[in-house]
Order: C-alpha cells, then structure tokens, then sequence
C-alpha cells in the first residue's frame, strides 16, 4: 500500500480523487452488512413512494467510501482519527467522486496530524455531502 | 403549524439505550470491507481465519453496523421514514478481529424543520463504542431527519 509520509504533505494537496461506480448490488451488500434495510436503498417503487427518484446512496456508505479513500491515502500506520459529513443532497446509484484537501497540518503529542476537507460528488459533479477529516501519517523517524 | 414534538419525545433528551455487545470476527470486517470497496465477498473456506496471523483492519465506518438497541420505552416516532442528516466521528482505534464492541446511544437534542418532504424531526444523539476492557474505542454524533407519512398521532 503506498504511504505518504506527513512531512511531505502540502496544504492544498491530498489524496487523489476516488470516482468509482455505486451499483445497486453494493446498495444491498451494504444493506446486509451495515444491518440498514430501509427499503428506500433497494427497493424502487418504496423510493418513488418516498418522494425519490429512484433507490438512494445510504448516508454512511458515502461516509465509509471517504473514509476508505482516507485510510488508503493514510496507509496501514497512518490512521483517520476525526470524520464529519454532513448528507446535504440525495444520492442515486451511478458515479460517484471523493475528494480531499488538505487545509492544515500539525504535530501533537508526536504524532503528525493533517487536516482536510472531504467532499462526496455525484454523477453531475454536484457536492452533496460536504465534511471535514482529520488524518494521522507516518512521520520520518516513526 | 402545530409541533410535531410532544412532551414525551422531550422525556427523551438524556436518555440512553440498553448496551448491546457485538463480537466482531475475521469474515464480518471481509465482508464489510468488500462492501465498501464494491467487490463480492471472499469466499472464507478456513473455518478459522480469525486464526491466521495476518491483521485484518476494519474500515472505520463498521462501527455504524453496530447497531444500538432502541430507547427503553421506545422513542414515539411520528414520521414513517428516516434519512440519516450526517455524522461526526472520533476514532480512538482501529476495529479488528477479536473485539467485543459495546454501543450506548444517547439522546442529546430533537428539534424541528419544515423542508422539502413537509414537516420533519431531526434527533441528535451520540453513540458511544467501548472494548471488552471498557476503553473507548470511538464516538459517534449523528443526526437522523424523520419526515413523510404519519406512523403515529401526534
């Protein structure tokens, strides 16, 4: 797994982008692994019902698919200490992007914290879940 | 327009659900972690991976498949439907194979909006996760939107 190291992070860089196609199967993986049924994830007539387009992105996959991207960028003595996302629009199966900026970087207590901007991006490039991270990564001299 | 939130629904605000403990084992992070990536799971034919000495680290999000027991009375939800509003996480440490993580959700704040699907409930509460030594392991602040169809009268 590559591992960026804390001293060679800039503010304004990041993680590359992630854009990777949501398919309905992973909705009801997720569904089943996550223990969240609600109908509105899988089944479409629900949906519609609901006031939706069609079956809608669970909140916490788009979470854990920030987070996936995070703790990749991170590698495996890096670690996403802080996650926060706020779900300010509905998602629909399809592509989707995440993102990250870095926006600030310090040591505490020893250990190399960096700050970023997250962002989960629909099909149209739409931002529909803004948040904020906070990432520990491997110093030089770890 | 009348509130949709009662004085029992304001009984809540401080409350906290029964502990509930999950044992998480080698093929639950497999399978979460397949999930995230979009893969089908692998198929485990050892019937004791969690044996094996390679570490098998859990994405951060298993800790919503943790699901808390609900409020005991149970919350009186008067919507039908739920969206998730967003969550704040603080991960202490990784989830791995061999925890046994205990979830406490508390009720912190109801509060009420009208939007697109008409009038809706958000209720803010905070989910604690401890190990089996009572350390914790992460937190969790989330907002859940209720909105729709009447399940109750209120």
């Amino acid at each position: 797994m590559t591992k960026v190291m804390f001293e060679d992070v800039d503010i304004g860089g990041g993680p590359e982008s992630v854009t990777q196609d949501v398919t309905p199967r992973q909705l009801v993986q997720y569904a089943a692994v996550s223990q969240d049924f609600t109908p509105i994830h899988y089944n479409t007539d629900y949906a519609r019902s609901a006031g939706h387009d069609d079956i809608i992105i669970h909140g916490a996959l788009k979470t854990a698919l920030l987070s996936q991207m995070l703790a990749d960028w991170a590698g495996d003595i890096g670690a996403v200490k802080n996650l926060e996302t706020s779900y300010r629009g509905i998602d629909y199966a399809g592509a989707v992007t995440c993102a990250g900026t870095v926006t600030g970087k310090r040591v505490e207590g020893g250990v190399g914290l960096v700050d970023l901007d997250i962002e989960f991006r629909n099909a149209d490039g739409v931002v529909t879940t803004p948040g904020k991270a906070t990432v520990a990564l491997t110093m030089r001299g770890d | 327009m009348s509130s949709v939130i009662t004085d029992e629904m304001r009984s809540f605000i401080g409350a906290e659900s029964p502990p509930v403990t999950y044992h998480v084992s080698h093929r639950e992070i497999a399978r979460f972690n397949a999930a995230i990536r979009g893969v089908l799971p692998p198929v485990e034919s050892d019937p004791t991976p969690e044996k094996r000495e390679e570490p098998i680290e859990a994405n951060p999000l298993i800790l919503r498949s943790f699901i808390t027991a609900p409020f005991d009375p149970p919350f009186p939800e008067p919507f039908h439907d739920v969206l998730d509003g967003g969550s704040r996480f603080n991960f202490i440490r990784p989830v791995v194979a061999g925890d046994a993580i205990t979830v406490v959700r508390k009720m912190q704040d109801i509060f009420e909006k009208s939007g697109r699907f008409g009038p809706m409930l958000f209720k803010v509460t905070e989910v604690s996760y401890s190990d089996a030594y009572g350390e914790l392991v992460a937190t969790q602040e989330s907002t859940s939107i209720s909105y729709g169809r009447l399940s109750v009268s209120v």
